[in-house]
């Protein structure tokens, strides 16, 4: 059961897009993530393949079948709600042959699937219990449970686990990872949580102010930003973005301090350089000479963030050893010793530097993948 | 009265009970005199306005009382055994009954009606919320004119279509059979505005999602509404039932007003026949009878919907 978004956008008054031109193709069997901050479009677009709102302009194919306009219960798919959706009236086997029950299945196959529904996701001795009576998670594999029951194999999911506490939200997604795989479920899974995405998705598409950022594998979105929205956007603590300059002498000088060599000569120009956290290294103590001055700390067990700030006043994070006990007010050196991401004035990638090098001295340089 | 002395006491009460609150928590040696300063006022006009009437009312209802009310003869359940062998009597509970029916049926069902109707999200949707909740503010005697003026033989509105058109006219309110429609019709009417307004409420309250869940699990509109809409709002159903049929056992004003009871004693309710005993032929006893068995009947349907309908409708 594959997907296909042809141009997909949505308008509420004419022209006044709050989604536009969603391009995408989305294979059978695969978990597809959209991820994107709230109020950028996801809800709205997993709605509109869903059905459940009106698709104002572009082509929905699911399964090779034109369905842009065809009505929800024709499109062959299940939706798992944020809320979950459950009948508060109905108990859990009953509310997961609603559907079946709906379309006038014979009494003894809907108690068929309900049963085999309901040992997938190990729930069976609570069958004759009401949504209300169940845990959290409970609630969550019953309302999957509903998804199975009707052996479509396209499923919706609207952020699924963000009702669930921490713990519970990570347990889930493996459980939920799982089920997709052993019944070869093609997932639409909406979510604002980009770690959500990383860990279980096939392809992530990224959305953001109403357009498409990137789509990709999790890999590739992480390693290959096409923007510094993506960029910052996922990986966690983020990404730094900081300003650069090229000046004549085809160097790219960071925050007017760190100087960084260019591997082709590019406009001189206002850019945008991330770097991710862990692609800085903290220097020995009285090793070099210090560049940064720290401004909060955050101790979070393995590792420990730190808040600096460079000469001029631009932020920077680091993530250090929490044993080294940095402290607010402190100076230190730091050396950029990752991969470094080279953004044009609009966001847009320009090419990546796999290694690192030091307050301007030059040092090895690899392979400089340009993006698009 | 114990709240007379009570209440000049609360003030060293609620000082000791900030004391001994503040010392540790142990507030129970003062509960007594805490818990009659709030219960002693309203107490005190439950008992005067409700409690004391019911009393003596069950009192009269066993004499004979003079023309001004007071009992004269004891006579037992006489009062009772002559009410219930009369044919009179029983023919009020039946139109009761039929009335009850009549008017709980409809209010419901028609409530639900424009409740479902309006709530869909539409331009201009909220004039009609306006209106069709209207009636709540309309008093009982401007009502009766309204349908008065409908309902009377042949110069009534309807009458007048009728004859328009060239139709049999009905004498709405003189045929005994049509009197008691024109005043379920009328009666209902003055329900809808209240019925409407909660069964909205009601309708908004189920989440948008469990109509999405129901539309991609393939349930029609119309299973939808007996199978999610339905169940999502049987607590105020049953809940507005309740109120309705007791609202509608203690139907006066609109038949005073309209009927009278009449014609032919066709739509003499139980509450009417109170009425003529108690204030127009002076039958004090009698009406206290009448007014317990309402009471009781009143009392045991309330008790059967609940004890019939109330488990199926929690959830």
């Amino acid at each position: 059961m594959s997907i296909k978004l042809d141009g997909l956008s949505k308008a509420y008054h004419a022209e006044d897009w709050v989604l536009r031109d969603v391009q995408a193709e989305i294979e059978s069997g695969e978990f597809f993530a959209i991820v994107g901050p709230s109020g950028c479009g996801k809800s709205t677009l997993l709605r509109m393949i869903a059905g459940l709102i009106p698709i104002s302009a572009g082509e929905l194919t699911i399964d090779g079948q034109v369905a842009t306009n065809l009505p929800p219960k024709d499109r062959k798919l299940t939706m798992v709600f944020q809320s979950y959706a459950l009948f508060p009236f109905l108990s859990v086997t009953d509310n997961v042959g609603f559907g079946l029950k709906a379309r006038k299945f014979p009494a003894a196959e809907v108690a068929d699937r309900v049963n085999r529904a309901l040992e997938l996701v190990n729930l069976t001795e609570f069958k004759d219990r009401k949504p209300r009576d169940l845990s959290g998670g409970q609630r969550q594999r019953f309302a999957l449970a509903r998804a199975v029951a009707s052996d479509a194999k396209i499923c919706l999911m609207d952020e699924p686990l963000s009702n669930l506490d921490a713990q519970l939200r990570v347990k889930m997604r493996t459980e939920l990872r799982n089920l997709q795989q052993k019944l070869g479920l093609t997932v639409i899974y909406v979510t604002h949580d980009q770690v959500e995405a990383m860990t279980m998705a096939d392809h992530i598409m990224v959305l953001h102010d109403r357009h498409v950022q990137q789509i990709g594998t999790p890999l590739e979105i992480y390693s290959q930003p096409v923007n510094t929205f993506v960029a910052s956007f996922f990986g966690a603590p983020r990404m730094n973005l900081l300003p650069a300059r090229v000046s004549g002498d085809e160097e790219l000088t960071l925050a007017q301090t760190l100087k960084l060599p260019l591997p082709r000569p590019l406009a001189v120009a206002d850019y945008t350089v991330g770097i991710r956290p862990n692609a800085l290294t903290i220097l020995p103590r009285d090793t070099a000479t210090p560049n940064v001055q720290v401004q909060t700390v955050e101790y979070l067990g393995a590792n420990m963030l730190l808040e600096t700030q460079l000469a001029d006043g631009t932020a920077l994070e680091l993530v250090g050893d929490p044993a080294m006990a940095y402290r607010p007010g402190e100076q230190l050196a730091v050396k950029i010793t990752g991969t470094v991401y080279v953004f044009d004035a609009q966001g847009q990638a320009q090419f990546i530097l796999k290694e690192g090098m030091t307050n301007g001295s030059r040092t090895q340089r690899s392979q400089v993948a340009a993006n698009r | 009265m114990e709240a007379g002395h009570s209440v000049p006491k609360s003030q060293p009460t609620v000082k000791s009970f900030a004391k001994t609150a503040a010392k540790g928590f142990n507030v129970h040696v003062n509960d007594k005199y805490y818990a009659a300063a709030f219960l002693g006022p309203s107490l005190l006009i439950l008992g005067v306005f409700v409690f004391y009437p019911m009393v003596r009312t069950l009192y009269l209802s066993l004499f004979l009382t003079n023309n001004v009310g007071r009992p004269t003869v004891f006579v037992g359940l006489k009062n009772y055994v002559s009410l219930l062998t009369s044919a009179a009597y029983r023919a009020s509970l039946t139109a009761t009954g039929f009335y009850v029916v009549g008017v709980v049926v409809l209010t419901l069902a028609l409530g639900i009606l424009l409740a479902q109707a309006t709530v869909q999200k539409l331009a201009g949707i909220q004039w009609f919320r306006t209106i069709f909740s209207a009636t709540m503010g309309v008093s009982v005697s401007v009502a009766a004119i309204f349908w008065l003026f409908i309902f009377s033989p042949s110069v009534g509105l309807l009458d007048q279509i009728a004859a328009f058109f060239h139709l049999p006219v009905i004498n709405w309110l003189t045929d005994p059979g049509w009197a008691m429609v024109a005043i379920i019709v009328s009666t209902v009417w003055m329900n809808l505005g209240f019925t409407f307004l909660i069964l909205f409420g009601a309708l908004q309250m189920v989440p948008p999602t469990l109509y999405e869940a129901a539309d991609i699990e393939g349930a029609s509109k119309r299973y939808q509404f007996w199978h999610v809409t339905l169940p999502m709002i049987s607590p105020t159903l049953f809940f507005t039932a309740t109120v309705t049929l007791i609202g509608a056992f203690k139907s006066f004003g609109l038949i005073d007003l309209m009927t009278a009871g009449g014609p032919n004693n066709a739509t003499n309710l139980m509450v009417y026949q109170v009425y003529k005993d108690a204030f127009l032929t002076g039958n004090y006893g009698m009406a206290s009878a009448e007014s317990i068995i309402l009471a009781l009947v009143i009392a045991l349907f309330t008790l059967l919907q609940f004890k019939f309908l109330e488990k199926r409708v929690t959830y």
